[in-house]
């Protein structure tokens, strides 16, 4: 069996440095990199990993959501593969993992905003949102690839991004974000909150992929997992 | 007022000490149903699908009391079936009052003038009468004519004698927000009722009729609009300050079916009062091995409308309680049963 896993960012991917993740950007740019990958080869499952902004307000941050379907803005809904969703729900059940299996949204952009997450989470029921979890399940599903999501929350729904962040783009790199930072001593605290909350989420994915490649390995009734060789 | 202070303050005690003694999940209002045999046949129900011989099984109040006790809520809300129907209903009720459990008894009001004379006004027991609008209105949902007429006989009645009434108003489809203005006026002016509950309505997966039903985002339209009337301020609700706020939608919350165990004939149902997935034979069972994090909005397909007090009433208590500014709005609105903010 191998799993192609992928994480969205350098920072997602260094949570996850173990099991080599593919590092497949933010954005519309992860299922860009999805098809072409897929056009060569040939996983037996996509495995996306990463953090997502809080819409569920009984989760805080390192709340660890498997993500049971995807939707987003005036799309159709898309559902995880049944058996490889059930035997990893199962499996993180029989650890005693703290995770929820709920729907997820991907939007464009970030959502900032405590007002924002509450309208979308009115609207759309998910647990949590991300840019790029939607794509990357269209690619895999047009490619007859099973594919499963486990995302950790980083913001929580009642709170909103530091400034800088609220319009954090795939091409925002982390010296303008910190020089932005710094412009706002108010905004202080809220960063070094965020720098928790990131690790907390980091620690929660660390903890968990395992459990979910184990899973996937077993559902598939093979022992080992090699990850789909880079390049 | 709306909730009486006795009542507010002892679920205040309640909740500090299952803080303090660092519970993760605690029941705050255990929903009794001791039968599920009706003597109506409301468009929507859910409760009254049984098979007749489930409908004929009614719990005594020897197991009444003990769900009770096992439970620990300092609150009971005895529904059903209707309650009434129940032919030791005065003293289940009387049984709980002595055990200091907060007793409302949600009923269709019919039989309200048969059992009066044996009940005794208490600040532990309330009636909660089931009315969903006006005489047309109402009727039409419970799909029997003369049944409104009769409820507001019997609440008239019920106050002449001092006991407690309050309301409960499930919000449809077809209940414009005006015809809910004028409606909630005549309970609280007219009847002077001493506090009013609304509930979206829920689509019951064994509801007959699911066309009467509100989807979610309606429902937070249909419940802005009700809330914002200029009328607002003179109606009293027996709701926390943050309940109202979710149901406009200005609020996220997800539901916590625990904090409302429901005990019905079979057993303690699984997972809430409103969906069955099974019973099972005791509280702890219950609280312990139900896969909790399974149910709720965004998390399981037959959570999606729901947005009844009973999945999400508790959430907004145990939110209040930890936010020092809304625990002073809900004192607020418990003093004067009105709006605070
Ligand atoms: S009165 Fe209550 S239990 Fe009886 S049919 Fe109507 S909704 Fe159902
Ligand atoms: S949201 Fe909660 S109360 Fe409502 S149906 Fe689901 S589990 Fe039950």
């Amino acid at each position: 069996m191998t799993v192609l896993l992928l994480a969205p960012t350098a920072r997602e991917a260094a949570a996850l440095a173990r099991w080599e993740p593919l590092v497949c950007g933010a954005g519309e740019a992860a299922s860009r990199l999805l098809e072409n990958r897929l056009a060569t080869a040939r996983p037996t499952l996509v495995l996306l990993a990463g953090f997502c902004g809080g819409l569920d307000p009984s989760l805080a941050p390192g709340s660890v959501v498997l993500c049971r379907r995807v939707t987003a803005p005036g799309a159709e809904e898309i559902e995880a593969p049944r058996a490889q969703f059930e035997a990893v729900r199962k499996a993180l059940r029989a650890q005693r993992r703290p995770f929820v299996s709920a729907r997820l949204l991907t939007t464009p952009g970030p959502v900032a905003t405590r007002a924002e997450k509450t309208d979308l989470w009115n609207e759309y029921g998910a647990a949590g949102v991300d840019m790029e979890t939607y794509g990357v399940a269209a690619a895999a599903s047009a490619a007859g690839v099973p594919w499963l999501a486990i995302r950790a929350v980083i913001d929580a729904a009642g709170t909103s991004l530091p400034r800088a962040l609220r319009s954090w783009s795939p091409g925002t790199t982390d010296q303008r974000v910190a020089a932005a930072a710094l412009r706002n001593p108010l905004d202080w605290p809220k960063y070094g909150r965020f720098a928790l909350h990131a690790r907390a989420a980091q620690r929660a994915l660390r903890r968990t992929v395992p459990v979910v490649l184990r899973a996937a390995a077993h559902a598939a009734l093979v022992e080992d997992i090699p990850l789909v060789p880079r390049g | 007022m709306g909730i009486p202070m006795s009542e507010a303050m002892a679920v205040s005690r309640y909740l500090v000490k299952q803080k303090l003694q660092g519970k993760k999940r605690y029941p705050l209002v255990l929903m009794l149903e001791p039968l599920w045999r009706c003597n109506l046949a409301c468009v929507g129900c859910g409760k009254i699908q049984h098979p007749e011989s489930i409908l004929s099984t009614y719990l005594s109040p020897e197991e009444c009391w003990a769900a009770a006790e096992e439970c620990g809520a300092p609150v009971v809300s005895i529904a059903g079936g209707e309650p009434l129907v129940h032919p030791q209903i005065d003293e289940i009720v009387q049984g709980l009052v002595e055990r200091k459990r907060f007793v409302h008894l949600c009923t269709n009001a019919i039989l309200l003038n048969r059992w009066l004379p044996k009940l005794e006004p208490s600040k532990y027991f309330t009636f909660t009468v089931h009315l969903d609008g006006m005489r047309e209105l109402h009727d039409e949902m419970v799909d029997r004519e003369g049944v409104f007429d009769k409820a507001v006989a019997g609440i008239r009645e019920a106050k002449r004698l001092g006991f407690r009434v309050s309301t409960n108003t499930t919000v449809f489809g077809d209940s414009s927000p005006e015809e809910m203005r004028r409606f909630f006026n005549f309970l609280m002016d007219d009847l002077k009722i001493d506090g009013m509950q609304i509930s979206p309505g829920y689509d019951y997966p064994l509801a007959p009729d699911q066309s009467v039903f509100l989807k979610r985002p309606q429902m937070i339209q249909t419940f802005r609009k009700l809330l914002t009337m200029p009328d607002r301020a003179r109606w009293r609700f027996n709701h926390t300050p943050m309940f109202l706020d979710f149901l406009q939608g200005k609020l996220p919350m997800q539901c916590t079916a625990w904090g409302n165990p429901t005990r019905t004939p079979l057993g303690w149902q699984r997972p809430c009062y409103l969906m069955n997935e099974g019973y099972v034979q005791t509280f702890r069972e219950l609280l312990e091995e139900t896969e909790w994090d399974r149910y709720g909005y965004g998390r399981d397909a037959r959570c999606t409308n729901c947005m009844a007090h009973c999945g999400y009433e508790a959430t907004a208590v145990t939110a209040t309680m930890k936010s020092p500014f809304e625990g002073l709005k809900a004192g607020m609105a418990t003093l004067t049963g009105r709006k605070s903010a």
